[in-house]
């Protein structure tokens, strides 16, 4: 029983882990679309 | 009548009785930087390290054999013992940072701790590049400890549950004990920030090793660059901060761990629970995403506008990096401080300044006023503004998404509003003691005072080793009032008041 709750605890830690880095690089992405956006504006 | 205010010898022996637990703690956590001295054979700093542990833990068993007592804890013992553990703990870790002889007094070596502890950044460290190994990890290890520390004390003690973290006083479940509570969050921040840890550290290892470092350096670097940006701390092991590396990967993993270190454990909760839609919903995540892309938009025009860069690239590495390092509470510089001044016009240091203010999200490591306090504090000035438009009879009821849907009451309004306005009274009263204290401009002084409190640790270059000792003072108080969002140290202030009474009526 341990040995399951232990399992599936690693396996939410890790996708946890995925959809914050995924959060993280579209924000990136977003950011660098927006600078892009922007330089042709104003640049 | 509560015990808050009519305190007893019992409830002194109690709060006496959990700070020596914290020293304890800190005594263990400076064993970790003691071993690393011994292993890298900086006998200086074993000796450091090993003066400090061993007053903590000394202190911490007299204190655990000596003042126990059957009281219990309750929410004022705990918002007291709060306050007062970030302050001396503040004083107990600057014993190894002023025996390194690193720092000109000890306010300085305190100003340092403090830096730490509430994960600010800000440095007044005299020769950082050749910092003995031990010594830089201590710093680095302190931002942990402090970071995970206020975590836990925001989500157990201060949101009763993570359901109350706007509300400025915790009005119920004052004698409900606090403990179950406070092991159970622990035992889940430390499961997250532990993945975090390996993920994180060895993907700036692997970076730091794309970008020419040796793999023992690689490694070191890594490990002080994951407690700098998961915790939102800021510290750097090199003078240059993020400059030093060269490096677009390094940036980019540390931008990721920057983001992921503002998020509130709450969302972190929801991600592990497979709830990625919360994140969407969630009125502190609207908040940060509408505000950060304003800032961002600024601070794109700004230096645009002033020539600064012309590049996607260099907009994407300074601008957006600085951007987050702000929002974020973190503090990575990729400029050196004075760039702000000469190059970067004014719109986008004013953003940056906006963006360092309104800071991440509550519950997480993260400083500033709170993207939830902002997001309540524009809801309900839709609210009134609703309430002025409709008929007199008509009942308007605003809604936010926090977790569940809630729904608006005056009591949260009014907290959320509470704490912004202090957040500002903070910010102005530096800016101010920078201006009387000191040779530089408003606009200095107030960039670096809102970056003192709310924990952020971007610098202009009004804070280094020979700033004026009351400037250093004065911060050091906002960075605790900051970090603690001014809740416990009021209930310190009225607990040392309400003692005072107590001896003048006896």
């Amino acid at each position: 029983m341990a040995h399951e709750i232990r399992r599936t605890n690693r396996r939410s830690a890790t996708r946890g882990m995925v959809y914050l880095v995924l959060i993280a690089l579209s924000v990136l992405a977003v950011g660098a679309l927006i600078a892009t956006i922007m330089r042709v504006l104003v640049g | 009548m509560s015990t808050m205010l009519r305190p007893g010898a019992d409830d002194l022996k109690l709060i006496g009785f959990y700070l020596g637990k914290v020293l304890l703690g800190l005594g263990l956590v400076m064993l970790v930087p003691l071993a690393v001295a011994v292993a890298t054979r900086e006998w200086n700093a074993v000796s450091e390290f090993a003066i400090g542990a061993s007053l903590c833990i000394i202190i911490g068993m007299v204190s655990d054999g000596m003042l126990a007592t059957r009281r219990q804890l309750t929410w004022a013992h705990g918002m007291v013992i709060v306050a007062l553990a970030w302050l001396i703990g503040a004083v107990f870790a600057a014993i190894p940072m002023y025996l390194s002889g690193r720092f000109s007094h000890p306010l300085a070596a305190m100003f340092e701790a403090m830096s730490a502890l509430t994960t600010t950044g800000m440095s007044v460290i005299h020769d950082l590049d050749h910092t003995p190994i031990a010594e830089d990890f201590y710093r680095h290890l302190l931002q942990f400890a402090g970071g995970q520390g206020i975590v836990i004390v925001v989500l157990s003690l201060f949101a009763s549950g993570g359901s109350r973290v706007a509300s400025l006083y915790v009005s119920e479940a004052r004698d409900e004990r606090i403990l179950p509570n406070f092991i159970r969050t622990a035992r889940f921040i430390f499961l997250v920030a532990g993945t975090f840890l390996v993920a994180g550290t060895t993907a700036l290892t692997l970076a730091l090793l794309a970008a020419g470092f040796t793999p023992s350096r690689a490694l070191y670097h890594g490990i002080n660059l994951f407690f700098a940006s998961f915790d939102t701390g800021g510290f750097s092991t090199m003078q240059a901060s993020m400059l030093y590396y060269h490096s677009m990967a390094v940036e980019i993993v540390v931008m990721v761990l920057m983001i992921a270190g503002t998020f509130s454990f709450g969302l972190h909760f929801a991600l592990w629970r497979d709830d990625p839609r919360e994140v969407l919903r969630h009125l502190e995540t609207r908040t940060l995403a509408i505000t950060s892309t304003g800032f961002f938009i600024a601070v794109c025009y700004g230096l645009y506008r002033a020539g600064t860069y012309d590049s996607v690239e260099a907009m994407f590495r300074k601008g957006l990096f600085t951007l987050v390092s702000a929002v974020s509470s973190t503090g990575h510089q990729v400029n050196v401080g004075d760039t702000y001044l000469t190059d970067w016009g004014v719109l986008a240091p004013a953003a940056i300044v906006g963006a360092m203010a309104i800071g991440g999200m509550a519950s997480s490591t993260a400083g500033g006023i709170k993207a939830i306090r902002v997001g309540i504090a524009f809801k309900t000035l839709v609210h009134d503004i609703m309430r002025v438009l409709r008929p007199d009879s008509a009942l308007v009821v605003t809604t936010y998404h926090a977790g569940r849907r809630r729904i608006l009451t005056d009591e949260t309004s009014r907290a959320a509003t509470t704490v912004l306005l202090l957040f500002i009274g903070s910010f102005l009263v530096g800016a101010i003691v920078g201006l009387l204290y000191g040779d530089h401009d408003i606009t200095q002084t107030m960039f670096e005072s809102v970056s003192v409190g709310s924990n952020i640790g971007l610098s202009i270059g009004v804070v280094n080793p020979d700033m004026p000792k009351v400037l250093m003072a004065v911060y050091i108080v906002q960075m605790w009032l900051g970090r603690l969002e001014f809740v416990a140290v009021f209930a310190l202030v009225g607990y040392v008041l309400s003692l005072a009474r107590r001896r003048s009526h006896a």
